[in-house]
């Protein structure tokens, strides 16, 4: 049996070790000083723990009867009546009872969508939130202005543009939370201004907050994003430029006639992280023949990261039509890293769906003429595939052919 | 005075003097990172309070983490510790198990809870670990891995693991480590906030004991009632509170606990992975990704988080717990010595120039200096040459700079996330931040100086970590309450109390039935009969094995294939069960078995003490109890085996002269006295219905618990 082994720095060492052998006399005023000073301290942190203790104590008892009573009156007028009459109920609440109902919509703005939110967002209303929040946005600090546009899309309260242009701009986490509102609020102008806010004027590379509400803006049109990119992606930093790539990998509504040639070029950017993301931004688009004509995916084989080759693995995989597949079939053949040769392989599973389809022979019919290697990494990938299978209870299960016999 | 003493006194002076500087020096940089924590806390609250107005679930962009999970012989723990994992709340998540060559029932029981299935195809690449068995996935979840491998340490096992995964990050973790159903969700925070740059993360490690676990999730926060653990609690609380937050706004963290921590997998697999040879890879491998990633002019960070919070037991016997700071300290030197080029290099930032350099002056060298200075004090005293003044005043004053940092810990815990949310309990920390002072401290430099010596040695063991257990649930970690063991047979295997623990639960589910004759329990007296006997042979009439023939017992003890194929076949015994009571005539031939420390108290010269190691008593082997079919613990009977595993809790009870034998100080012996114990309450057996004279059976619920040591 293990044992964590957390060494706990932080004081331990603070005792003498009685090494009170000085035979000259103390300055009695300066240890007088040091010792009341040091009592004092003492007693001010006990009775500051403890003092806090009690109250965090107080407040707790106080606390949970209100946030019962209020949760279920909420509730009531919610569901329970055709007005929910917010206004004059928020009139009879005490301050304490309006903070604690503010921290309990907080919750289910969170949890409801649809009508149900829409109704709640009028309870913000007579809390006096959107006010509130477009006060701080404009007065307020760095935290302020962060929970204020918060609230503001929670209650998909969208604020007039100049005032998110103005104030909200300084950070990436702040341009997310102003574009999160336009989201929440389905804006009409999401796509144009988002993009704007969250790519315009040197912008850095997000959290991962701010790469899904980047997502989100490019599901809705991905056309500025696309326009924004060609027009400026090499002036990005490399952590930006890989995250808009794997944002535009990741999106499902497409534009036929947007220039993508930035991310052909990605693929042969001098950072790995970048062209990994570039590969695996094309493969979404295998559809997609002009786009298809630019690159010569056999050419990765000569790419000295292995997780790029992989990337590039997948691509061939989710494109699937049998001139990919050929592709990967020789890049498969040649890898000479294992974990990537099991990629490869699960990259030839993938296309086939799932089940018996993965015994499909060779398509030329001939017995594959594929090293060891990778026939372990066949197996071990149509085992997992398998596996895969069972626990997502797939009814042609049982067929999956392991080893040689199921090669692409 | 003569030269010699001159020179003496010269030297104590001297000592003294550099002493009383490097304390000051020390002391200030505490204070220095213990002020540095509250602004991090501080930061940590408000970032903690601000949730985006997003859905992880719905988002493809949160990163993949495994959760490596290394088990060894932990077949007690480890299906409810990998349900409790599979539970956690992320969005994309897998567990990966790795057996690390358990001899004991991990891997059957791991089998047979998840319907694993080996996978049917070689490894298609090299992984650096001992040979790997199998690997396993779960048929009905499909995000469980489990890999069996040959034995060769944590480091080992946790390298298979991250070998074997493709997630992007993976979460180091203890398999009795219980974690927050959302902890996960907040120690990826810094790889959420910079994708880029985050290389490792840390979470709060807490203390357990006496909490209420359920459901693989801490329900209910309790205090430990008992001073070594709540000692801990304070311990930890200054660690993490404090210093982990102190180093973190510094960007020199130089330590995640390998309880819980998460990496990013490149990165570690980039560096090696874990070194086999440290008993602390944990520290390890942070300082070697600090270098690493200076050394390629990487811009990473590595974070601390107060928290996200993960469970886990504290030792809570002096014996455990000095084997566990002794290992922590040849780890931290071992480390250290390992990573000395990084030492006053500006190359390695803050951590080479400062962070380390402090940590060794403070937590390496700092307890062997303390220690030196109890040696020193008499010695002044000897020459006529301690200041008793300054004596006294240099106590007061690093004494309350002591407890004053120990109460900064305290007091961000209270200001933050409040988990003691009783006054009380927050008191009582306060006063273990003092009590600590007398004692305890001194007691961790003799086991610093004794770790010393293991360094010195080469030693490079783990050595066991006794932990009582979670139990079932509803259960009190580690508190008076047994395990339910009709929920489960997972008692604890490191338990040192489990044991009987068990036992008194089990009386609770004797079920009325006819007396059954009881003439084969007449086997006590006849130990006290048979002087030189071992535990074997007399204990095998209450097996029912063999009575007549020492041989032949020792014939079917030795047969390790044939019980463990079929323990039915070595039993022959009666059922029955054990009841805790304070009337010694309660149960058959007016005794039973105490709880003490001292085997002179009992019938004999030795007793039964409760281990997971069948070899570690007289004789190969001992007893173990097992229920009957289906689990029903009333049809329960105890047989003599040397197969530990078939037993309830993977352990049993070997016969030996010495109570330091086994797991905790002490075991069982048979009086006629209860008194004689640690208790006023005693172990008597019981078969179906055979009760006192009066008829009735009353399990007794409460008055002996198993004994804890915290205070020995």
């Amino acid at each position: 049996m293990y044992v964590p082994s957390s060494r706990l720095l932080g004081g331990s060492l603070s005792n003498p070790p009685v090494a009170a052998v000085e035979a000259t006399d103390l300055p009695s005023l300066v240890v007088s000083f040091g010792l009341v000073v040091l009592g004092s301290l003492l007693v001010s942190a006990a009775l500051i723990t403890v003092g806090y203790s009690l109250l965090a104590a107080l407040r707790r008892r106080r606390r949970e009867p209100i946030r019962a009573d209020l949760r279920s009156e909420l509730l009531d007028r919610l569901y329970g009546s055709e007005v929910p009459d917010w206004e004059p109920w928020v009139a009879s609440l005490s301050a304490a009872r309006r903070d604690e109902l503010e921290s309990l919509l907080d919750v289910y703005l969170r949890q409801l969508d649809g009508s149900d939110a829409e109704r709640l967002a009028g309870l913000g209303d007579a809390l006096g939130l959107p006010e509130r929040s477009r006060r701080e946005i404009r007065e307020g600090d760095y935290w302020d202005r962060l929970h204020a546009l918060t609230w503001l899309a929670l209650l998909r309260d969208p604020p007039a543009r100049d005032l998110l242009e103005t104030h909200c701009t300084d950070t990436p986490r702040e341009r997310a939370a102003a574009v999160r509102i336009l989201y929440a609020s389905d804006a009409p102008d999401l796509a144009s201004t988002g993009v704007d806010l969250l790519l315009g004027d040197d912008p850095s590379a997000f959290s991962v907050f701010g790469i899904d509400t980047l997502y989100r803006v490019g599901e809705a049109d991905p056309g500025p994003l696309f326009d924004r990119a060609a027009a400026e992606f090499d002036d990005w930093e490399p952590a930006l430029q890989q995250q808009v790539l794997s944002v535009t990998g990741h999106l499902h509504t497409v534009v036929g006639d947007a220039d993508l040639s930035w991310v052909l070029e990605a693929v042969s950017n001098p950072e790995e992280r970048v062209r990994v993301a570039a590969w695996r931004a094309l493969g979404a688009y295998g559809w997609n023949a002009p786009l298809r004509s630019g690159i010569d995916p056999t050419a990765v084989g000569e790419d000295p990261s292995p997780i790029v080759r992989a990337s590039a693995y997948r691509l061939l995989g989710a494109w699937g039509d049998p001139e990919a597949l050929s592709a990967l079939r020789t890049l498969a053949a040649a890898e000479p890293d294992g974990r990537t040769r099991v990629v490869a392989a699960e990259a030839a599973l993938s296309h086939r769906g799932r089940g018996g389809v993965r015994s499909v022979e060779s398509p030329d019919g001939h017995e594959s003429a594929y090293p060891a290697e990778f026939e372990d990494a066949w197996a071990w990938a149509a085992e997992h595939a398998r596996f895969d299978d069972l626990a997502r209870e797939i009814p042609d299960r049982g067929t999956v052919t392991r080893g040689r016999e199921g090669f692409p | 005075m003569t030269t010699l003493e001159d020179l003496a006194v010269a030297l104590v002076v001297g000592s003294g003097a550099f002493i009383v500087g490097y304390y000051l020096l020390v002391n200030l940089g505490y204070l220095l990172i213990h002020v540095l924590a509250l602004f991090e806390l501080r930061d940590s609250v408000r970032e903690s309070e601000w949730n985006p107005p997003f859905r992880p679930f719905d988002s493809p962009f949160y990163p993949g983490v495994a959760m490596v999970v290394p088990a060894y012989n932990e077949a007690a723990t480890i299906v409810e510790s990998v349900r409790s994992m599979l539970a956690l709340n992320y969005p994309d998540q897998e567990v990966v198990v790795v057996n690390d060559g358990s001899t004991d029932a991990t891997m059957d029981r791991l089998r047979e809870a998840f319907e694993l299935e080996r996978i049917d195809a070689a490894l298609p690449y090299d992984v650096p670990a001992e040979p790997i068995r199998g690997v396993y996935r779960s048929t009905r979840h499909e995000d469980l891995f489990v890999v069996d491998k040959e034995n060769g340490g944590k480091s080992d096992a946790l390298n298979a693991g991250l070998w074997l995964t493709d997630q992007q990050l993976f979460c180091a973790v203890d398999s009795d480590t219980v974690i927050d159903r959302n902890a996960l969700l907040q120690i990826v925070r810094p790889f959420l906030e910079e994708p880029e740059k985050a290389v490792a993360s840390g979470g709060t490690i807490r203390v357990a004991n006496d909490c209420v676990v359920e459901d693989g999730e801490v329900q209910e926060i309790n205090l430990p009632r008992t001073g070594l653990p709540g000692i801990q609690v304070m311990e930890y609380l200054r660690a993490f509170y404090s210093g982990r937050l102190g180093l973190s706004r510094l960007k020199g963290l130089v330590l995640i606990s390998g309880a819980f921590g998460v990496f990013r997998t490149d990165r570690v697999r980039e560096i090696g992975g874990y070194r086999h040879d440290t008993v602390t890879e944990d520290f390890d491998v942070v300082v070697r990704l600090h270098r690493y990633l200076s050394d390629e002019d990487v811009e990473y960070t590595v974070d601390f988080l107060p928290e996200p919070v993960a469970w886990t037991e504290v030792p809570s016997d002096l014996r455990t717990l000095g084997r566990q700071r002794r290992r922590w300290y040849r780890g931290m030197l071992e480390t250290v010595v390992a990573n000395r080029g990084v030492f006053f290099r500006r190359r390695y930032g803050r951590v080479g120039t400062a962070i380390l350099p402090f940590f060794t002056a403070a937590e390496a060298l700092g307890p062997l200096i303390e220690g030196f200075g109890y040696v020193l004090l008499p010695l002044a005293w000897y020459f006529g040459i301690l200041n008793v003044e300054f004596f006294l005043v240099f106590l007061l004053l690093t004494v309350g700079v002591g407890v004053f940092l120990s109460w900064f810990g305290v007091f961000s815990e209270v200001w933050s996330f409040n988990r003691y949310e009783d006054p009380k309990d927050v008191l009582r920390l306060l006063w273990y931040g003092v009590l600590e002072n007398f004692g305890y401290r001194q007691w961790k430099t003799a086991v610093a100086w004794h770790g010393l010596v293991e360094f010195l040695r080469g030693e490079k063991s783990w050595g066991a970590m006794e932990r009582r257990g979670f139990g079932g649930a509803g259960t009190p970690a580690a508190a008076a309450d047994p395990p339910d063991v009709t929920a489960s047979t997972a008692a604890g295997a490191d338990d040192p109390d489990g044991g009987f623990a068990w036992i008194d639960r089990f009386a609770d589910d004797l079920p009325d039935g006819d007396p059954i004759d009881a003439a084969g329990f007449a086997w006590i007296d006849e130990l006290v009969e048979e002087p030189g006997t071992d535990g074997i042979r007399w204990i095998s009439r209450i097996a029912g094995v063999e009575t007549e023939s020492s041989a032949a017992v020792s014939s079917s003890v030795e047969t390790e294939s044939s019980a463990a194929e079929s323990p039915a076949g070595i039993v022959g015994a009666t059922a029955g069960g054990f009841l805790r009571t304070p009337d010694p005539g309660a149960g058959l031939d007016d005794g039973g078995f105490v709880r003490t420390d001292d085997f002179t108290e009992g019938v004999g010269n030795g007793g039964f003490v409760w281990t997971t190691d069948p070899s570690e008593g007289a004789g190969d082997g001992g007893f173990v109890l097992l229920f009957g079919a289906d689990d029903d613990p009333a049809s329960g009977r105890i047989v003599a085996t040397t197969d530990f595993s078939l037993g309830v809790g993977d352990g049993g009870f070997v016969w030996t002269t010495d109570p330091s034998d086994g797991v905790g100080d002490g075991g069982f012996v048979w009086t006629r006295e209860f008194d004689d114990g640690e208790g006023r309450e005693g172990y008597v057996w019981m078969v179906d219905g055979t009760g006192p004279a009066d008829g009735g059976v009353e399990p007794v619920d409460s008055g002996v618990d198993p004994p804890d040591h915290a205070d020995d």
